[in-house]
């Protein structure tokens, strides 16, 4: 058996398969990739943001970079701002809509917007493929259509030849479905080049973070405010200039810092 | 200048071949140095192409050009109302809410920018340093230190990293004769960039005050004090070496 491995074996493979399943594929998937990308364009929303979503998220971005600089800034103004943002925090100055509850409306027309979006994305994006793998495993089911320059383990038998069960077979003959998922992965490059890198033509990486949306919840920045502010609220100042001037001096070879160290003590 | 060289072949021999995001872009940087280069005739007819692509639908970003070519020909009234119009379709347009406020600024309109810039940083709460930056210089004009003060702060906190920041914060709180902070303050712009002038002239000065004011008015001992008011010289003395100044220096430090 081993050594049959070894001895390549000759299939003649009919000139007509190559001009009629192996290049078909190829461009019809070429195009359907394009098609897709034309259709996103199309079905995707300008979604703009209005001021009071921009404010609440840039509130919890103030409030993370506030606890982690708060020690460059003398005490008095921080505890200026400490007591400020608490208030602010705690009462929901700073949220777009301060009663917003969990999962929020479902009913609400901003939410449904977003919701459609994301659906008609995943279904411009899943639809091509389920029917283009459907056609290619119906029509050109049990097709051998090239080989390969090289010599594969056994193992790649499943990848390489999806769609035939034989056994004997070298590793080295792809099958039709099998091209089709070479095509699935291979052309994103492609893509990338022609339509630019943002491209929404698909490769199978596309598919993937579309299956799993996020739960669209309504009150995540209501939740966000309300542990800042207990954060805020805990937060010590250490000032970070407090012997800024024996630092300066010692690293000037003015003092020297065990002398320094005793004075600490 | 450099951005007209560069642009105006590109868009007038292979406008076609550019890509397509880029293409316009680029035909926006060429209109603003226009803009900037007072060729206002020249960026009208480039702001055509625009205008021929997107035709009727609205951009804020192409009202943005319309009301800076107002601005070049010093008709500010009518620009504030094109950038008013326009924050009244896409209020969190940054861009749009700048120009405004330069607008304003140009106009000689202080105190209609300082508010303006306010309410923007209402919004834009963090992040935007040049927006604080803004307003901390407009206070200062309006000899409103304290809150220019505060606005520093806020930089401070956006970036903790630049000496610059550290160095105008103390400069602001010499003005209003906190020369302790301040101190503090020019030394951690020294300990951040070695070799700033300002910082350790600031230092000098501020520590040679400190000498010789009251004892509850400062927190350093007069050692440190004496050993920073030798540090500084030294450095300056240092640093002054071989310049065509080094003589006056010299002579003001032996003050």
């Amino acid at each position: 058996m081993a050594g049959s491995m070894y001895e390549s074996q000759d299939l003649y493979l009919d000139p007509s398969i190559k001009y009629w399943v192996l290049f078909p594929i190829m461009i019809v998937m070429f195009l359907v990739g394009i098609l897709r990308h034309n259709i996103t364009t199309i079905l995707s929303v300008n979604q703009s943001l209005s001021t009071g979503e921009v404010k609440e998220s840039l509130a919890v971005k103030y409030g993370r970079l506030f606890i982690a600089n708060k020690n460059y800034i003398p005490e008095s103004t921080f505890k200026l701002r400490k007591n400020y943002w608490y208030d602010a925090y705690n009462s929901g100055k700073y949220l777009n809509d301060p009663n917003a509850t969990a999962n929020g409306d479902m009913l609400d027309p901003a939410n449904m917007e977003s919701t459609m979006t994301g659906m008609k994305k995943a279904f411009a994006n899943l639809i091509p493929q389920y029917v283009l793998m459907s056609w290619v495993s119906y029509f050109f089911a049990g097709f051998v259509i090239i080989k390969l320059p090289f010599y594969l383990p056994t193992r790649f038998k499943e990848m390489f030849q999806r769609g035939i069960d034989t056994q004997n077979l070298d590793i080295s003959w792809v099958s039709s479905l099998s091209w089709y998922f070479f095509n699935l992965f291979g052309l994103g490059g492609i893509f990338s080049l022609i339509l630019g890198s943002n491209n929404s033509a698909g490769s199978a990486k596309d598919i993937a973070p579309q299956m799993q949306m996020a739960p669209n919840q309504k009150d995540r920045f209501n939740k966000l405010h309300k542990s800042l502010a207990e954060e805020v609220k805990i937060v010590e100042h250490s000032w970070a200039l407090d012997d800024i001037e024996d630092q300066i001096l010692i690293k000037y070879g003015k003092k020297s810092p065990v002398n320094n160290d005793k004075k600490n003590k | 200048m450099d951005v007209i060289e560069l642009a105006k072949p590109l868009i007038d021999g292979k406008f076609s071949s550019l890509d397509n995001i880029e293409r316009y872009e680029i035909l926006e940087q060429l209109i603003v140095a226009y803009l900037d280069t007072n060729e206002i005739d020249k960026a009208e007819k480039y702001l055509k192409l625009v205008k021929d692509k997107i035709k009727d639908e609205f951009s804020s970003r192409l009202q943005k050009l319309y009301g800076m070519i107002e601005e070049a020909k010093g008709n500010y009234e009518k620009a504030i109302e094109i950038y008013n119009e326009t924050l009244k379709v896409d209020e969190v347009n940054e861009a749009v809410h700048k120009r405004l406020i330069a607008v304003n600024i140009a106009n000689g309109n202080r105190t209609e920018a300082i508010n303006l810039l306010n309410k923007y940083l209402e919004v834009f709460v963090s992040g935007d340093e040049d927006a604080w930056l803004q307003l901390a210089d407009l206070y200062l004009l309006e000899n409103q230190c304290q809150q220019a003060a505060y606005c520093i702060e806020e930089v401070i906190l956006t970036n903790p990293k630049n000496h610059l920041y550290y160095l105008r914060y103390a400069d602001i709180m010499c003005c209003i004769g906190r020369y302790q902070i301040a101190s503090k303050y020019y030394c951690k712009t020294l300990d951040l960039c070695n070799d700033n002038i300002r910082a350790l002239y600031g230092i000098l000065y501020t520590n040679q005050y400190l000498l010789k004011s009251k004892a509850e008015d400062k927190s350093t001992s007069d050692e440190t004090i004496k050993a920073l008011i030798d540090l500084a010289k030294e450095q300056l003395a240092k640093l002054y070496k071989k310049s065509p100044c080094e003589e006056v220096v010299n002579e003001f430090l032996k003050q």
